[in-house]
């Protein structure tokens, strides 16, 4: 499935757009990475993403459908999300928590099917918190927490996955299985986009790279090509550069002047 | 404490909560102050159920009396324990309860004035009549104030602790000039049900049965919310719809509860607190445990409220609070390290 932003205009009440003419298409097999500064609209782009917010101007199209004309259960199963940040006063257990991904699936009384338990015995186990399947949410380190909420998004099933800076707070290790997965489920056929801040790995790891900068989308295409010094100091206001080696490795470079 | 989670499975407590109901409901139709003999009182319901009265006076303190207070006290036991638990999900505080919504408030400013105003005009529906009447405009005003927000929770929370001290300010100015009426008014302002009559169980049993039914369909849905409004509609939850409908049942259940039996505190805010740390928050098993387990608590205390001082009657909020407090104390204490909702 491609889930599609199309000329899309966001504002808040009657503030100024936040998210201004945005277009942008997510397909399958597909790693996008999503980079810009705080304040640049790019969650505001996931959420009008998702149907979570209605732009002004401009539609969201999942196959050619309306995204606002789907129930939110017919987009839970379509499209998950990894939101920036989860309550952690939650009084469910990491088993409890990875279990509403199967919300969108449920039956009217919510009985959990065989399958319902598989999957989420499976995707416990893919993201590594099945040994704290009993454990309480709110007792789980930042980490472990993470990736509770990526299992629970990937037992959504869903063809489009949504990440709001999955790695924010993972460790070296725990970042790159996440980009890893991410590449994985690009290889299943899913469309994968991640908010990223990190400017060493996400570059290697992600298919295309889109810049933001005030709302609007100003690049698209491989992080080679985007990622370059001159839109990083336009996008971040700040003169860092990322150099690429032969071998792909990469290294942030920072000149002197943001030294002193 | 241990960090992982123990919790009794719901399908061992609610069997368990029923029969305490049993057992209460039947201890309570022992007791009282006309002397019938447990014979009598069984010939009497054997006899009601056939269509017969052998006996007048023991019909009319067992059918009349009795069993409609005992049938009023579990519907709006449950009903009450039900309304406490979705206000905690709506909220997402398990501190809350209906009370903050403002619409126990509210049905006792249109009850106080149905007693004081238009009491003789309207007859024996002028109290609920208005009572609903209360709890509902206040309801839809608090709605109204917080419907655009983007946080309707806290803005629900917010307009509900404003215009409930409102109503207080209301209801206090409506004793202050109640004069010789003021003792009525303030026993019934503290809630019982001795006067409840089988009109009212007509009353509040449906509200309750719908409650119970449709919370058990919002279920899954509650479970959902407690991960917060964002993510509730990332994972498949209409939340505004939900919300209103959570907000529908709480109100409702409250304002006809008010209307029959006065303000009586606490069971919305205990009981589903207390089977949160019993069952943990999988909300399929919470639902019917804050039925049984308010209907338990409520029927406890009315049978205490008219046996512990007879022929006096206690108002049951007393006893709800009295009885409540050191127990939910206790539980707080045992599981003081589970954080704010266990």
């Amino acid at each position: 499935m491609i889930l599609r932003a199309d000329h899309i205009t966001f504002a808040y009440g009657d503030g100024d757009a936040v998210l201004r003419d945005a277009s942008l298409e997510l397909r399958p097999g597909i790693v996008t990475g999503l980079f810009g500064p705080n304040g640049s609209g790019k969650t505001t782009l996931l959420r009008c993403l998702n149907g979570s917010l209605a732009p002004s101007a401009g539609q969201v199209l999942l196959d050619e459908r309306s995204i606002v004309s789907m129930t939110r259960r017919q987009i839970a199963r379509h499209v998950a999300v990894v939101p920036q940040d989860t309550p952690t006063d939650v009084p469910l257990t990491v088993r409890q928590i990875v279990m509403l991904g199967r919300y969108a699936h449920g039956t009217t009384w919510g009985q959990e099917s065989p399958e319902d338990n598989q999957t989420v015995d499976a995707c416990m186990a893919r993201m590594g918190v099945a040994p704290l399947a009993h454990r309480l949410f709110g007792h789980l380190s930042g980490g472990e927490r993470q990736r509770t909420i990526i299992a629970r998004a990937l037992a959504q099933q869903g063809c489009v996955l949504l990440m709001d800076e999955p790695n924010a707070h993972l460790d070296l290790a725990h970042q790159i299985e996440v980009y890893r997965l991410a590449q994985t489920l690009a290889g299943e056929g899913q469309a994968v986009l991640m908010i990223c801040h990190d400017l060493l790995i996400a570059p290697l790891m992600v298919d295309v790279a889109v810049a933001m900068h005030r709302g609007q989308i100003v690049a698209v295409g491989s992080a080679r090509e985007v990622l370059t010094a001159q839109r990083l100091a336009q996008v971040f206001g700040t003169t860092v550069s990322i150099a690429w080696d032969d071998d792909q490795c990469v290294t942030a470079r920072f000149t002197p002047e943001d030294r002193r | 404490m241990s960090s992982q989670r123990r919790v009794m499975p719901a399908a061992y407590l609610i069997p368990v909560l029923l029969a305490g109901v049993v057992l209460v409901a039947l201890l309570a139709l022992l007791l009282g102050g006309a002397d019938l003999t447990p014979a009598r009182i069984i010939s009497t319901l054997w006899e009601g159920l056939r269509g017969q009265a052998s006996d007048e006076t023991a019909t009319r303190i067992v059918l009349g009396i009795r069993l409609p207070r005992i049938v009023l006290a579990l519907a709006i036991g449950a009903g009450m324990g039900l309304s406490g638990l979705a206000a905690q999900t709506l909220f997402r505080n398990p501190l809350a309860s209906p009370y903050v919504l403002g619409v126990s408030n509210g049905a006792a400013v249109g009850a106080v004035v149905a007693m004081l105003l238009v009491g003789k005009t309207l007859g024996y529906a002028a109290v609920p009549i208005m009572s609903m009447a209360g709890g509902l405009v206040v309801s839809a005003a608090v709605f109204a104030l917080a419907r655009r927000s983007d946080h309707f929770g806290h803005s629900l929370l917010l307009a509900g602790i404003a215009v409930s001290s409102f109503c207080s300010a209301l209801t206090a100015a409506a004793l202050y000039l109640a004069g010789e009426r003021l003792q009525t008014l303030v026993f019934w302002l503290m809630g019982g049900l001795w006067q409840a009559t089988w009109r009212d169980v007509l009353l509040m049993l449906p509200v309750t049965a719908l409650a119970l039914l449709g919370l058990m369909l919002l279920a899954p849905a509650m479970n959902v919310a407690l991960v917060g409004e964002r993510s509730a509609g990332d994972l498949g939850v209409h939340v505004r719809r939900f919300q209103i409908l959570l907000l529908l049942i709480i109100c409702v259940t409250t304002a006809v509860a008010v209307a029959v039996s006065g303000v009586i505190g606490f069971v919305g805010l205990i009981v589903p607190h207390l089977l949160r740390m019993l069952l943990g928050a999988d909300h399929r098993g919470l639902v019917p445990a804050s039925a049984a387990g308010g209907a338990l608590l409520l029927l406890v205390a009315d049978t205490l409220a008219r046996t512990v001082a007879a022929p006096a009657e206690i108002p049951v909020g007393i006893i709800t609070a009295l009885v409540g407090a050191p127990i939910f104390l206790w539980f707080l204490h045992r599981r003081a390290a589970g954080g704010g909702w266990a």
